[in-house]
């Protein structure tokens, strides 16, 4: 079993919106980033993978077993979902101990100090980025071997976010952890992630391993005029801005021996994916 | 579920802190004035109860529970048993205020003052089974109107019951429960909890969030 994750024919049907169908397989050991723009459906499949809501049809196995059997093993960080706001971070110990089989209360309260969250005060004093820690220390302290992560580095400063990376770094050093994390701010998965699923519309765009993905993309940045000469096969989209056209490429080592004299850099994932979601494409 | 049990406990303490200048109005009154404390476990029961269901709705607790190990099942189960040893507990602390109150005004504790405790515990018991499965079925924002409606319909049901030909002297039924209430009503409270929760627990168990 080398895999995590497994989701199959996965849909989930809304009025106005439909999820998938989707097959997603999240390997062990790896970091998974889950992108794509508000919307797009990453929320929607963490609630199917976490049982919060059943799917129309389809089929998620973690662990090789059926859903919400192994919720000891898996670690959480929701958007806006959290405990009520007048507990405080010592009640959570004191709740969780008695939930989970594994709590660890001493690592939980290293974790408080070391991101220096006050033990005694609600929830509802803390500013926004030690909310969103203690939610993250939270999920960590019961020695899980998944964690599934909706959002969890937004509202915090980039010194912070670089200690909760490194967190989630080490999280996974021993190669039979995994996890699986949304996010909007797409340069943390750059540093971190092994693979990056793309969803938009309820549809995978795509699902690769992040090296490939960012060493295989480009951005061509050229003329009006040079673009009206551009092979039309080479272009995915394109974004027509004021003085030149950015054109996203794929095959970048291929494409740079064919354009000796155009600039094309490497892709961002943010780039990838406002010219994936906002760009004009040709067929 | 013993961790969900105290998470509504401690809510249930957090907010009872900001209700205690009440608690200590209601003892001066209780002390000085005519005011009989021993309906205050049930009402003040209800509103720690139905406060800690808003608490859960503000920071949508409910997504998470669902990711802890057991929660789908064991939410509903654990707001019942919290609800029933919180109701214990201000039965307790209110008959022991009413040692000490009647202790310092020389009177000695009558038997209806704790038949009074038993049985409005029971009407909040009935309250409380019919408010839960409502609540976890719409949430606690739009139930509040099924709230008003069911406080307005008990407070007219008991008026009407009191009133009728049937119950002319309501001391009869008192003096005929008095027997075995210590039996009865407890019975009759957990009994109708039971159903209430059954009820609850299906509704949970498929409601998304």
């Amino acid at each position: 079993m080398n895999n995590i994750i497994e989701i199959k024919d996965l849909t989930k049907k809304y009025d106005n919106f439909t999820l998938g169908p989707l097959n997603i397989e999240i390997p062990k050991g790896m970091i998974v980033g889950l992108i794509g723009e508000n919307g797009a459906g990453k929320t929607t499949l963490i609630k199917c993978i976490l049982n919060i809501i059943k799917e129309s049809s389809g089929e998620i196995k973690i662990n090789g077993k059926e859903k919400e059997k192994d919720f000891e093993d898996i670690g959480v960080v929701l958007d806006n979902s959290f405990f009520p706001e007048i507990l405080t971070a010592s009640n959570i110990n004191n709740i969780m101990k008695s939930i989970y089989k594994h709590w660890d209360s001493k690592l939980y309260n290293d974790y408080l100090k070391k991101f220096n969250i006050p033990s005694n005060k609600p929830l509802k004093t803390l500013s926004c980025g030690m909310h969103k820690k203690l939610e993250i220390i939270t999920a960590m302290s019961h020695h899980p071997k998944l964690l599934i992560l909706d959002e969890p580095t937004s509202g915090l400063d980039p010194v912070v976010r670089h200690e909760v990376l490194d967190l989630f770094m080490n999280f996974i050093q021993n190669e039979e952890n995994s996890i699986l994390l949304s996010t909007h701010i797409t340069s943390d998965l750059e540093h971190i992630a092994d693979k990056i699923i793309f969803i938009n519309e309820g549809q995978v765009i795509f699902n690769e391993d992040s090296p490939t993905l960012l060493n295989n993309y480009g951005i061509l940045k050229c003329t009006n005029t040079e673009f009206n000469n551009l092979d039309k096969k080479d272009i995915l989209a394109y974004m027509k801005n004021k003085y030149n056209v950015d054109v996203l490429i794929k095959d970048l080592n291929k494409v740079k021996k064919k354009y000796k004299d155009f600039v094309i850099d490497k892709i961002t994932l943010e780039d990838l994916m406002v010219l994936m979601i906002k760009g004009e494409k040709i067929c | 579920m013993l961790g969900l049990i105290k998470k509504d406990l401690l809510l249930s303490i957090g907010n009872a802190k900001s209700l205690i200048i009440v608690f200590i109005l209601y003892i001066v009154l209780a002390l000085y004035g005519s005011l009989d404390i021993s309906i205050i476990p049930s009402i003040l029961g209800v509103m720690l109860v139905i406060s800690t269901f808003s608490y859960d709705y503000q920071s949508k607790w409910d997504s998470y529970a669902a990711i802890l190990p057991n929660g789908r099942k064991n939410v509903p189960l654990a707001k019942y048993i919290s609800t029933f040893i919180l109701m214990f507990i201000l039965a307790i602390i209110t008959l022991m205020l009413l040692v000490i109150i009647n202790y310092l005004k020389n009177n000695t504790l009558e038997v209806t003052s704790i038949l009074t405790i038993l049985l409005t515990s029971l009407v909040s018991f009935v309250f409380e089974a019919i408010m839960y499965p409502i609540i976890f079925k719409y949430g606690v924002e739009k139930a509040r109107i099924a709230i008003f409606i069911i406080t307005f319909a008990f407070i007219f049901g008991i008026g009407f019951l009191v009133d009728s030909p049937i119950f002319k002297n309501f001391d009869t039924i008192l003096n005929f429960i008095s027997n075995y209430y210590y039996i009865v009503l407890p019975l009759i409270g957990i009994l109708i909890l039971s159903i209430s929760y059954i009820i609850s627990l299906r509704i949970y168990k498929k409601k998304e969030f």
